[in-house]
């Protein structure tokens, strides 16, 4: 039997209609698609996303953010138990626009490595033209042994810098040994975003993140930071964004698909 | 429907080896509507012309270089050359590099070099065929531009078919910022593997230092300082700097396939 991957998201209470079309996308791939939510998210979302599985969290950030996200901790965990050996992390405003020769050509190459996609914004999904926004990730496909690597954190979905958090750890540095899995971006288009307001960036999470991610980063990136001033913290935090953000394009193989 | 192309001149410089392989290339920008200009020194021209019907050849004169059987054409030929040749919108590609797109593609390509410009990246293939292939993403292999930009461009040393022209002329858009920069994030260029002809260390360290100097003198004073295994290490880093640089000076551009 032909395993189906497995992507996992946690769809957001508000703007379902755009999400439902994201995730339409995904299952028309042949991808089955699960999200983390809160018991009581679920009860709302269940009968308007059909064919999608709901998997109640146990807990969620709303003492840390405001807000009743999942945890990126428990969206691995997820994936661990019972994700397929190729699986995917994707935000649920994502439109993936691909053929199924696209889509097999990813998860081959994401066999043994991590594939990342950068979003493409669109004013409208009829655009057959968009930006790249290259300050992000919106799309992983990954072995599932990448998991095996993944320290616990404190990172939530639908907040700032999870992923570059996860990015970050397939850079290979000069102190350490070389990562066994392969860092990939895919240099075609292939995830699509109706351009919206930004929910995330509310309220000091953008630096409270930020620190953390530097904190995982390492103690002295975390220590200078931090010792600056609120307001130079942060324009430190975007110049170390610009940074990883770069070292990963830097790092990582450009993938390139052309259906002949 | 008039397609833009039709208003767009690729200039290129056709080598005298590989021929095949160009002419294939060159035919794929000509299905599309472009004209194409070659600029060679004129014993190239007179080998070359025979071979490429549909290409205007321009002579350039030959020096040191070319006389040498360095058949690279000075920057300021090219860009003498595109100033007189009129298009509304220019494009400087490498001779080897095959055109995959369909017309719409290219339109909204060439839609996006007005007053801007958009420059690409090549994806290597082992055979023409090949749905996929490696993405050089150090090095620019295709530009296309708005005339307007020819007219902020400094005079310079650098030679299209030798290392750096290619950070140059991006790099002229980032200092100052007088046309956006677009980078095209679509797979269209392709090239064979193998076919890249690479420049000897002498080259990469002349056009290198020649870079330095342009971007800053401080820069340059550093790198003259240098014994040549350093100097070498310090260009290879200067050009991963540079190429990020203008990556991320980019806006990227993306166009879905029909």
């Amino acid at each position: 039997m032909i395993e189906r991957t497995m992507l996992v998201t946690s769809v957001a209470p508000h703007n379902t209609d755009n999400q439902k079309l994201a995730i339409e996308s995904w299952l028309q791939l042949g991808f089955m698609v699960s999200s983390l939510n809160t018991p009581s998210e679920i009860e709302k979302l269940k009968p308007l996303f059909g064919g999608v599985e709901f998997i109640a969290v146990n807990r969620n950030a709303q003492a840390d953010c405001g807000k009743p996200l999942v945890y990126l901790n428990d969206v691995m965990a997820y994936l661990g138990s019972h994700g397929s050996s190729v699986c995917g992390l994707i935000n649920s405003d994502i439109h993936l626009r691909a053929t199924p020769e696209t889509v097999q050509f990813l998860l081959g190459e994401a066999r043994n490595s991590i594939v990342i996609a950068n979003r493409i914004d669109v004013n409208t999904l009829d655009d057959v033209a968009g930006e790249i926004y290259k300050f992000g990730f919106d799309a992983f496909l990954f072995d599932r042994a990448v998991l095996e690597i993944l320290p616990s954190t404190e990172f939530c979905l639908g907040q700032p810098w999870w992923d570059y958090w996860l990015a970050s750890h397939f850079i290979n540095s000069p102190q350490s040994a070389p990562c066994r899995f392969s860092l990939k971006m895919v240099a075609f288009p292939f995830a699509v975003h109706v351009r919206h307001e930004k929910h995330w960036d509310q309220g000091g999470n953008y630096e409270k993140y930020g620190l953390h991610f530097a904190q995982c980063l390492d103690a002295q990136t975390h220590a200078s930071i931090k010792a600056q001033s609120p307001a130079t913290v942060r324009s430190a935090l975007h110049n170390l964004s610009v940074n990883v953000a770069a070292t990963v394009l830097l790092q990582g193989k450009w993938i390139s698909y052309v259906p002949k | 429907m008039i397609s833009m192309a039709d208003h767009a001149v690729l200039a290129t410089s056709i080598k005298p080896d590989n021929i095949e392989n160009q002419r294939l290339a060159i035919e794929s920008w000509l299905r599309l509507g472009f004209s194409v200009a070659s600029l060679n020194t004129p014993s190239d021209v007179e080998k070359l012309r025979p071979q490429f019907k549909d290409v205007d050849f321009f002579a350039v004169q030959e020096n040191a270089q070319t006389r040498h059987g360095k058949s690279s054409i000075a920057m300021k030929d090219v860009i003498a050359f595109l100033g007189q040749y009129g298009s509304p919108i220019c494009g400087l590609i490498n001779p080897d590099i095959h055109w995959r797109a369909t017309p719409a593609a290219t339109q909204f390509l060439l839609e996006e070099a007005r007053n801007s410009m958009v420059l690409a990246h090549k994806t290597e293939v082992g055979s023409l065929d090949d749905v996929t292939g490696d993405i050089c993403k150090l090095g620019f292999d295709v530009f296309l531009f708005d005339r307007a930009v020819l007219g902020t461009l400094p005079a310079s040393e650098f030679r299209f078919g030798q290392p750096w022209w290619d950070y140059w002329l991006a790099s002229c858009l980032m200092l100052p910022r007088r046309f956006p920069l677009k980078f095209a994030s679509i797979p269209f260029a392709f090239g064979l593997k193998g076919n890249t002809s690479s420049s000897d260390e002498a080259n990469q360290a002349k056009y290198g230092m020649n870079f330095a100097k342009f971007l800053d003198q401080g820069t340059y004073d550093a790198l003259l300082k240098q014994p040549p295994a350093a100097l070498k290490s310090s260009l290879e880093t200067l050009s991963l700097n540079v190429a990020m640089a203008i990556l991320f000076e980019c806006q990227w551009i993306s166009y879905f396939p029909e």
